[in-house]
Order: C-alpha cells, then sequence, then structure tokens
C-alpha cells in the first residue's frame, strides 16, 4: 500500500473511534439537552403531554426570573425508563441534578445512598419542614434526620361513588367500614342490569397490592416488623388481608367477575359507564376522567373506610390507613454541582403560588399545608381529597419495599386462573405469601449486610 | 555476482510453486503478505466497547452482590463468589424461566417454519398483484412490536374483540387468554403471528437465487410439486433457511417487549420467561449481581446453537473461504 493511502486508512479509522468515542462520551455525560445550568428528571405525563410542556416553560421562566439560571427538563416514560436513567446516573455519578421520584420508590434511593440528605440549613433554603404535609415528609426519609426527599405534591388513594346510583338505593353516605362497604355494594348489585356495587382492577400491576397492604394494616397486620428485621408477609393477618380482597369477587359477588382481566383503566371506565356504584384506590387524578364520562356531576370522593371487616371500630394494634403516603418527591443527586439551585428550584416548586398552580393543571394535591388549605377552601370536591390525605400512612421505609410491593402483587397475579373461576385456595395464598415473605427477608438481609 | 537461488520447500513456497517444481496454491496467510489487518482496528475497537466491556462487566457484576444498597458505589460491590449462580438455580427460578424460554423458542419457530415457506413459495412465480401480496405478507412483521402486543392484549381482553368473534361464530367466548396455563399458548400464538414474516423472508431470499433453468429441467423430468419442493428446493435455500431458523430461535428466546406488554411484570407464572425473570430481579427487586448471574446462563446456553452453527458454516465452506 502506498504511503499517503496508508495516512488516509489510518485517518479513517482514527476518526471511527473517535466518533464511537465521542458518541459514548456524550451518552455518559447527558450532553443532550446541555445548555442549561440545572437538569430535572420528572415522569412523563402522557395523559396531559401538552399541559406537562407548558408547565415546564412556566417554571423554567419563573425559575430564570428568580434566579438568573436556566433549568432542562428530561422526562421518563415508565418505571423501566425511569430505572435505567437512574441507574445510569448512579453508577456514572453523572446526570440529572433533581429527580422526582414516586413515594414509594424513594426508599430505594435512599437505600442507594446517591442522594443529598437534606441538612437543616437546606431546610430553611426551601422554607422549613414545617411547611409539609407530615404524611408526605414521612415517605422521604427513614428519620427527621435523614430525610433525602421534599415532597411536591400528594395523591392520596380513595375512592369514588356514584351519588344517583347511592340515591336510588337510598343509601345516604358513604362506607365508613368495610362491612359497609360490602353491604351498600350488595344492595347496589344487580348482575341483571350490568350493575355492580364496585369495580376491583385484579389484573392490575400497581393496585392489588394496596388492598392487602390497608386490609393487613387496618386489622393489626404489618408487612415488615417494625425494627425492619423480618419479614411479615407470611402472617395469619396478611393472608386473611389477601382473602378479603379476594371475597370480594368470590363470596360476596359484588365485583363483575370480568375484572378478574381487568386493569385500573377498566375498573374505571366501568364506573364511568355507570356499571359499577363504587371504585376504590384511585387519586384525585381520576376526577380529570371522570368529568368527561356520563357520570360526570354525579359522582363524590370520599376516604375509604378505616375500619376492617368485621368489625366496628378499628381493633387494637389496628392502623387506620385509608390510603399509602402517595405523591411525588424531589430529591437531589450527591454527584450535583449546583445544590443551590437545586434547592432554589424545589423552594419554587414548593412555594404556594406554585402548588396551587400545579394542582389546576395537573389535579394533584399540594404537598405544603398553606396551599392545602386554600384549595379546601376554595374548591368544594377538595375536602374529601384532604380527608383522604389525612388518612394517608407511609409505606415502610425500607430499600426491600420494591419486593413487597412485587411479592403482594405477584400473590394476585397468580391467583387470578383460580379467581376465575370463581374461588380460590387459601392453602395456595399462603404457598406463594410464604414465597414472597423469602424474597423480602433475603432483600431485609442484604440491607443489614456489611459493606 | 549472483548468488544461487535456492530451492528448498519453503522458498519454493514463496515462490508460489511445490517443491516439485508445480504451480500451486499459496498458503501463505494474509498477513505475512503485508495485508493491513490494522485497518480492522475500527471494528475491533467497536467490538471491544459494545460486546467485550459489557460482558467483562457483566461477568464481574455475576460475581458481587451488586443490589440497590451497592449500586452507587459499584466498584466496591461486596464478593459473592458464585453465590449469584446458586440462587439462579435454587431460589431465583432460573430452570423454570429457562424452560419456558426454550419451549417458547423452539416452539414458536417449529410453527412459524412452516407459515413462512409456504407463504414464500407462495409468491415465488410471477403473478398479477405478487408485490401487493409480498407487501401484506410483511405487514406483521413491520409493525413495532409494542404497538402489536398493546393491540393483541386489547384484542385478548376478556371483554376483547377475539371473544366477540369466538361468540359470532357461536364458540364459547369470554376466556381469559392473558391468564393461567393458557397464557404460554396466547404468548406462542402472538409471537407466531409476529414472526413468522421473518422466515419467509429468508426463505424467499433463498428461492430468489433458484435459476429458472432447473425448474423447467425438472418439469421436463416430470417432477411433482413436492418433489420439487423436496429435492430441489429445500436442498438450495438450505443455508438461508437453517441461518434463519437459528436468528429466529435465538430471537424469540430473547424476546422480553411482548410478553412483558401482554402480561406485565409480575407475569403469570405460565409465561415468566427468562428475560422478563431477569427484568424482574434486576429492575424490580433490584438484585443486579443474580441479574446479571441469570444472565450469563442464558448467554452460555444461547451461544450453543450459534456456535454449532457457525461451526457448520465453516465446515461447508471451501478451503479458501476460511
Amino acid at each position: 500500500m502506498s504511503r499517503p493511502a496508508r495516512w488516509r486508512g489510518l485517518s479513517t479509522a482514527l476518526a471511527s473511534v473517535a466518533a464511537t468515542l465521542a458518541v459514548s462520551a456524550l451518552s455518559a455525560c447527558g450532553v443532550f439537552g446541555a445548555g442549561a445550568d440545572l437538569h430535572v428528571l420528572v415522569s412523563f405525563n402522557s395523559a396531559q403531554a401538552a399541559d406537562q410542556r407548558a408547565w415546564f416553560a412556566h417554571i423554567a421562566e419563573a425559575f430564570k426570573a428568580r434566579t438568573g439560571a436556566t433549568v432542562a427538563f428530561d422526562t421518563f416514560a415508565s418505571a423501566g425508563d425511569e430505572q435505567t436513567k437512574l441507574q445510569t446516573a448512579m453508577v456514572s455519578g453523572t446526570g440529572p441534578d433533581i429527580y422526582s421520584l414516586g413515594s414509594t420508590f424513594t426508599p430505594v434511593a435512599y437505600a442507594s445512598g446517591g442522594f443529598h440528605v437534606l441538612s437543616e440549613p437546606d431546610w430553611q433554603r426551601i422554607g422549613g419542614r414545617d411547611r409539609f404535609s407530615p404524611a408526605a415528609l414521612a415517605t422521604c426519609g427513614p428519620d427527621p434526620q435523614h430525610v433525602i426527599g421534599v415532597p411536591t405534591s400528594v395523591r392520596p388513594y380513595g375512592m369514588v361513588y356514584n351519588t344517583a346510583l347511592f340515591r336510588a338505593a337510598h343509601i345516604d353516605s358513604p362506607p365508613a367500614t368495610w362491612d359497609e362497604f360490602v353491604a351498600d355494594a350488595k344492595r347496589l348489585t344487580n348482575p341483571a342490569t350490568g350493575v355492580y356495587g364496585t369495580a376491583v382492577d385484579y389484573a392490575d400491576p400497581y393496585n392489588p397490592w394496596k388492598y392487602i397492604w390497608t386490609f393487613a394494616l387496618q386489622s393489626g397486620g404489618r408487612m415488615i416488623s417494625a425494627d425492619q428485621h423480618r419479614a411479615e408477609l407470611d402472617s395469619p393477618l396478611v393472608s386473611a388481608a389477601v382473602g378479603r380482597y379476594f371475597d370480594l369477587l368470590t363470596a360476596h359477588h359484588i365485583v363483575d367477575p370480568a375484572s378478574v382481566g381487568w386493569k385500573s383503566a377498566q375498573a374505571a371506565a366501568a364506573f364511568a359507564s355507570g356499571k359499577a356504584a363504587m371504585l376504590p384506590m384511585v387519586t384525585p387524578q381520576i376526577e380529570r376522567t371522570l368529568d368527561k364520562s356520563q357520570v360526570k356531576g354525579s359522582y363524590a370522593y370520599a376516604p375509604l373506610p378505616l375500619v376492617p371487616f368485621g368489625a366496628t371500630e378499628l381493633p387494637l394494634g389496628g392502623i387506620a390507613a385509608g390510603s399509602i403516603g402517595s405523591g411525588d418527591n424531589m430529591v437531589i443527586a450527591d454527584y450535583t454541582k449546583h445544590l443551590d439551585l437545586a434547592l432554589e428550584f424545589i423552594s419554587l416548586v414548593t412555594s404556594t403560588p406554585e402548588q396551587m398552580h400545579y394542582n389546576q393543571v395537573f389535579g394533584d394535591l399540594p404537598s405544603v399545608t398553606e396551599a392545602e388549605n386554600q384549595l379546601v377552601a376554595t374548591r368544594p370536591n377538595a375536602a374529601g381529597y384532604a380527608a383522604a390525605q389525612r388518612t394517608a400512612v407511609p409505606t415502610d421505609f425500607t430499600g426491600a419495599w420494591s419486593s413487597v410491593q412485587i411479592g403482594l402483587t405477584n400473590v394476585t397475579t397468580q391467583s387470578l386462573p383460580a379467581l376465575a373461576g370463581g374461588g380460590y385456595d387459601p392453602a395456595e395464598v399462603r404457598a406463594l405469601l410464604a414465597r414472597a415473605n423469602q424474597t423480602v427477608q433475603t432483600a431485609l438481609a442484604r440491607a443489614e449486610a456489611p459493606r | 555476482m549472483t548468488r544461487p537461488v535456492d530451492l528448498t520447500p519453503r522458498s519454493a513456497e514463496l515462490a508460489g510453486r511445490s517443491a516439485t517444481g508445480a504451480p500451486r496454491v499459496s498458503r501463505i496467510r494474509p498477513a505475512r503478505r503485508g495485508r493491513p489487518l490494522w485497518l480492522m482496528l475500527p471494528a475491533i475497537t467497536l467490538l471491544v466497547l459494545v460486546v467485550g466491556i459489557p460482558f467483562v462487566l457483566a461477568v464481574w457484576m455475576s460475581l458481587t452482590r451488586l443490589d440497590q444498597y451497592s449500586v452507587r458505589h459499584w466498584l466496591t460491590a461486596p464478593w459473592a463468589g458464585l453465590d449469584n449462580y446458586r440462587d439462579a438455580l435454587l431460589s431465583a427460578g432460573l430452570p423454570h424461566s429457562l424452560w419456558l424460554s426454550l419451549a417458547f423458542a423452539v416452539l414458536t419457530t417449529v410453527i412459524a417454519t412452516p407459515l413462512g415457506l409456504l407463504a414464500a413459495l407462495s409468491v415465488n412465480s410471477r403473478f398479477s398483484g405478487r408485490g401487493l401480496v409480498r407487501s401484506l405478507y410483511l405487514v406483521p412483521y413491520v409493525i413495532p412490536t409494542f404497538v402489536a402486543g398493546t393491540a393483541w392484549r386489547i384484542l385478548l381482553q376478556p371483554s376483547g374483540q377475539l371473544n366477540h368473534l369466538l361468540q359470532a361464530l357461536g364458540l364459547p367466548g369470554g376466556a381469559h387468554w392473558l391468564i393461567g396455563p393458557v397464557s404460554f399458548w396466547t404468548l406462542v400464538g402472538v409471537d407466531v403471528w409476529a414472526s413468522w414474516p421473518f422466515i419467509y423472508l429468508m426463505t424467499l431470499a433463498g428461492l430468489q437465487t433458484i435459476s429458472t433453468e432447473t425448474y423447467e429441467a425438472a418439469d421436463l423430468d416430470g417432477t411433482t410439486w413436492w418433489q420439487k419442493t423436496v429435492h430441489i428446493v429445500l436442498p438450495q435455500i438450505r443455508g438461508q433457511l437453517s441461518l434463519g431458523l437459528l436468528l429466529s430461535t435465538l430471537q424469540h428466546f430473547n424476546n422480553f417487549t411482548l410478553p412483558y406488554l401482554l402480561f406485565g411484570s409480575p407475569a403469570p407464572d405460565p409465561v415468566n420467561v427468562l428475560p422478563i425473570n431477569i427484568y424482574q430481579t434486576s429492575f424490580q427487586v433490584f438484585r443486579f449481581g443474580l441479574g446479571a448471574a441469570m444472565s450469563i446462563g442464558a448467554l452460555i446456553l444461547t451461544a450453543i446453537p450459534a456456535l454449532a452453527y457457525l461451526r457448520a458454516v465453516r465446515l461447508n465452506a471451501q478451503p479458501q473461504e476460511v
């Protein structure tokens, strides 16, 4: 080969290598969307994509006016996408400065040790921790000295009920106990017309564990012992909670048999079409869907019953848990070089005017008490949401929590064929719970392992 | 002064002749002739970056207790030795998922192959509208898996269109296609629907290499359609079809998107295939080390047919192609 030809070949080779390395470096540094002073990762809101883009522009403008700095938003479309971006950032030590995480994922983020623990001066920059809903704040850290997150919105779980169907059945108020819930639902059920007392999304990947958790806690059960050393999914109370959940379909027949295959959207559709009189395990965001349906103006939101099955009051050891502590928390990556700006951004987002604006755009409740009070005073249906938030109880703050969720959901998933047949085998449920318990116990043990 | 020519075997080899003086094919390796192997540097660099480093990292991860507690400082994750491999076999359901994935991959390929073969044969000869039919055959393959999976999930709901269709035909409707033991066959069916055009494409590519003279000669000999297919077509497209079968099986084995879209995670046990199990272990329970060990196990398993195929190709190649 001639000398010039060799050089051309070498140049091509070097250019190829350089291009490869450049692409790798650009990906690693997260240079896409570069130029901004602060990077924030939030969940993509597919139902309100245009509203979310408008909110991004609005808050970026307000941030610029407040600090002179710019902010860029990145979004994740799914839990898998969130994990990919989060873990890439954790491993590489580069990425967004602020992450908006769901409340039940915050313990896992805390366990990773990759996020800034807020100090007292930090809280003063944000306006003080007393501004926030205590239930929301409890999802941000294991104790007040080790808090990594600031709650920016809350989404308490409650139920909606069809006021027209309730009136027709001469039922005056939503149920306060689960026995009342079943009794009301039976009065409202009429298979001949295809109307059932309640809609339950047994095949949903997110909601089934919340039912089991609610029933278990109200009865005095726990998923994990208070000292977080022992998994308790195999306890009789948790097993009974699973049974109560399945009994809605198999024993009480207050649920459409087709709900064995339903996810949350199909359960909501049943309520929206007047085919279900009650719809539990929904957040205030359901309002946006229902106000476009035939039940608009004839539904109301209420907290879930707080008294367990077979009781007229909360038993000894029972917890009045109507909702998990649910919402979004903003956490700051420990590798950030823009801690001051990050605190300023969170301060802006949690200011009372911005909390009110966020509620107007997305329907989430404010995490700041002052904003919540203003909302209740100005919007008639907000009182029901606020009441539901007062029943919120944080889930166990441990890195093993995701294993609890997966384990309980798996119990339901594997029981669906039996439910479709109209029953379930309690022994099989106990075996599934024992399997889940083992996984959670392993996760708890790993948390205690020396590192 | 001229030096005498040394016609030892080596010099003769360099001269392109045998020791007996007869011309012969050179056995000198290209590198010895000064071939610029360094031109492979970009490819080698890419291979190292894209395959080598991730593979080494995966092996290393599989030997550590990398999880949610150590991911931030992953380089100092506690050493686990072979514990993850033991857990994968004993407690993480690896054997069950492996068996499911193997059964799913083989069954899907076995069912899709005759469909693809017949489709390719049906459009091999010229006829009016052949282009349109060929395009229509590709529709399932062209539709993104995400769209196809979502559409099938809706169709397969208890109150979905498939059950409505069955009822309209007088058959029992209301079946739960996405839960219980039937979910495995649902997965096989939907994947066959989505993937048979791949076999069709590979087969059609092979059919195009068979000359019309061959068919004409066979016709003159009075062969039947079946005899032509068995004795002419299949032997001549063996290479393309074998490659198609191998790639198809590997694609099915590694298919994550379709089962995830149809069943979510946690998936029903009958469809808890290996990719879903690894996803759940790694990204929902956050045992990255265990997930890596399961991935390495899957890699070894998928490498066996791939290596067997490469070996077969190497054996079939002519000496100058080696």
